[in-house]
């Protein structure tokens, strides 16, 4: 199945690059969704079956791809009006360049979930850099071509790091090993490897990963390009894409469980945690733009799904679950800042304030985003954090633990400032363009919705499918 | 042979460090592209031949011709000649270079010995993906950092030449890696970046903050 996937997700994508008609452009865009839904709909029939040698279909994958069918078939949706909007520029090619990159984007990253060998697993997740750079550059402003520029460079480097990082763990195995770079048996082999050229290739994959998964140290180009991409494409970027660069360090790092090197491995996942969550801290209460704010608190929910896997125990499970809801719930977000920006016609927060006044369907959406984002309860990711933080104290963090807390406290606190500001006070500053009322279409609020409904319906009463393809 | 080899890439890591015109960081590009090609012959001797062929063609038509080529095209096109206010001085960098290289070489030493290790490879990769990254930080113009980016890039080709020939797929990785990154940084963006900032100088590139 998944080679057939791969031709049609190729002939769709290299059609939709070719094609100039835009009515086409949207038929064959279906195309891509219904393919989506087909390979998701097989993974699920054949759990554990081995495809093409490189590719299984495991629980964490199925779980994954679910997440990314969902999410790309409401992000199609808002994609089609969203591209609608003049630009002045030649809309048809554009067009056929958008679709033709999500295409791209969302074989690529179907793959790379899919994928149970570390080389096809990073030559896919590098495959995505191409199709979302391509996507983030979409309006060829001054802005867009530095995010991709930075975009394009950092994980340029980031790919390096992780194909360094290969090259240490085949040095740390044992003669005769080296053939088999499954994550399979690089787990059966794990406690035979040399422990520092793992340790060595521990924190190069890290670090490589940590431009998808927008951890520290390389977070930055991420917050660039989610800010400059287009709402749709960030809604992408900002869920499924950094899901998929933690499904690829995830596999890795469970060949460190199985290894000697375990206890180093979660210390150095617990300290980039920490520090990602304070780099977080310290950025969202100076972030003066609505598109970074959630840039940054996608950093800080990365932050404390590694708490969760660092710890080990229960906290492995809800660290994924985790980041599933948080793909859910960022994306219902995002896409609804391209509603925002109809209104006011800016993403400065100083020039932004009393919603209430032009869209009360998009009220409620905030609101409902603000609580989700916040891990308020009924938010599914209050559940998964209070699980990770029980996870911390099985294992005796409570100083770590105490300070993730307060951390969170800082963020929840200038998360919180901004989204009531935006709800219900004055603008601080008149933007350019007066805000205007709008309608918001019932399929895109259904959509946001349906997201948002997920997220809390995952935490809520997480369904026991679900937990068996966690376990 | 191949020492001599390593020891000459590592020599154009030192060369790097003080050149001042672009056309001469250029043509540093062109011989580390030959003098991997001359590793690769010397360490894959025994692999299967059309493997090896790739490989070869790969450093002499990516690592020492088209990169450098277009590199060359976009300084000629953005009448791009020096490196205009180097952020540390040549000579700095010239001595954080060789202290990269010297302290590479001594923790070598302390590291375990691996059968699959060459410790000459593993040193002069160690060095230049280093200086590599110490030149993108010190360097201001995009189109130096993407001299600097293959320079990394060429470090890990070097490191997946380590093992010889008994690790083929690794080495097509680095293979395959050139390819993507030469679509990422010059087919597709570089020439957009040089339309933007006339010069390529990165610092026109700071539009984006919080």
């Amino acid at each position: 199945m998944i080679l057939i996937y791969l031709i049609a997700a190729l002939i769709i994508g290299t059609i939709q690059f070719v094609i100039r008609n835009r009515r086409m452009t949207h038929i064959v865009a279906t195309m891509t969704i219904a393919l989506q839904w087909m390979l998701t709909a097989y993974a699920t029939f054949n759990r554990d079956e081995i495809d093409l040698t490189f590719f299984k279909y495991d629980g964490l994958a199925i779980l994954m791809l679910w997440a990314l069918t969902i999410i790309s078939t409401v992000v199609m949706l808002h994609s089609t009006r969203y591209i609608e909007t003049p630009l002045h520029l030649d809309l048809n090619r554009m067009t056929a360049q958008y679709y033709g990159a999500m295409q791209f984007l969302i074989m690529a990253l179907s793959a790379a979930c899919l994928s149970n060998h570390i080389a096809m697993t990073w030559i896919f997740v590098e495959i995505t850099t191409l199709s979302a750079s391509a996507l983030i550059f979409y309006r060829r402003g001054k802005g867009e071509i530095e995010a991709t520029w930075k975009y394009v460079f950092a994980c340029s480097i980031s790919l390096v790091f992780v194909y360094v990082g290969i090259l240490f763990l085949t040095i740390a195995m044992q003669p005769g090993m080296q053939e088999s770079l499954d994550f399979a048996s690089l787990e059966k082999n794990a406690s035979a490897m040399d422990q520092f050229w793992l340790k060595m290739a521990m924190i190069f994959i890290f670090v490589g990963y940590s431009a998808k998964m927008s951890l520290v140290p390389m977070f930055t180009a991420g917050i660039d390009a989610k800010d400059e991409a287009p709402t749709p494409a960030a809604a992408m970027l900002s869920s499924v894409l950094m899901n998929t660069g933690f499904v690829a360090f995830y596999r890795f790092y469970r060949v460190i469980l199985c290894s000697g090197a375990y206890e180093w491995g979660r210390g150095v996942v617990l300290a980039v945690a920490l520090i990602s969550l304070f780099v977080a801290a310290v950025y969202l209460i100076r972030v003066h733009n609505v598109k970074r704010l959630f840039a940054y608190s996608s950093v800080e929910h990365m932050a404390v799904a590694m708490l969760g896997l660092a710890a080990g125990g229960v906290g492995v499970v809800y660290c994924i679950l985790h980041v599933v809801i948080h793909s859910f719930v960022k994306s219902s977000i995002f896409l609804h800042i391209s509603n925002l920006y109809r209104v006011y016609g800016t993403k400065q927060l100083s020039n932004i304030g009393r919603y209430m006044r032009y869209s009360w369907t998009g009220t409620i959406i905030v609101i409902l985003a603000t609580i989700s984002i916040t891990a308020m309860p009924p938010s599914g990711l209050f559940f998964t954090e209070l699980m990770i933080f029980k996870s911390m104290i099985d294992v005796h963090w409570w100083v770590w633990m105490v300070l993730a807390m307060l951390l969170l406290t800082v963020i929840v606190w200038a998360i919180s400032r901004d989204m009531f500001a935006l709800i219900f006070q004055k603008e601080e500053e008149p933007a350019a363009t007066a805000p205007k009322k709008i309608h918001m279409p019932a399929l895109e609020m259904a959509g946001q919705l349906l997201l948002l409904f997920i997220a809390i319906w995952l935490g809520i009463h997480t369904p026991s499918y679900v937990l068996d393809l966690l376990s | 042979m191949n020492t001599i080899l390593l020891i000459a890439f590592m020599i154009t890591l030192l060369y790097f460090a003080v050149a001042n015109r672009m056309m001469t960081c250029v043509s540093i590009l062109v011989m580390q592209g030959l003098l991997i090609c001359g590793v690769a012959i010397l360490s894959l001797h025994e692999m299967n031949w059309l493997n090896l062929g790739v490989i070869l063609l790969e450093t002499l038509i990516v690592k020492a011709t088209l990169m450098p080529f277009f590199i060359r095209r976009v300084i000629i096109k953005n009448k791009i000649t020096r490196e205009t206010e180097p952020s540390v001085a040549n000579s700095v960098s010239l001595a954080v270079v060789s202290a990269i290289v010297v302290l590479t070489y001594l923790a070598s030493h302390f590291m375990p010995q691996s059968e699959t290790l060459n410790i000459t490879y593993f040193v002069t990769a160690l060095s230049a993906i280093l200086s590599g990254l110490y030149f993108v930080a010190t360097r201001r113009k995009v189109i130096t950092h993407v001299i600097c980016y293959v320079i990394v890039e060429n470090g890990a080709f070097i490191l997946s030449l380590a093992g010889g020939g008994e690790m083929p797929a690794m080495v097509n990785l680095g293979v395959l890696l050139d390819v993507l990154v030469s679509v990422f940084l010059l087919a597709i963006f570089i020439n957009k970046v040089g339309d933007v900032t006339g010069d390529g100088d990165v610092s026109g590139l700071t539009t984006l903050k919080d």
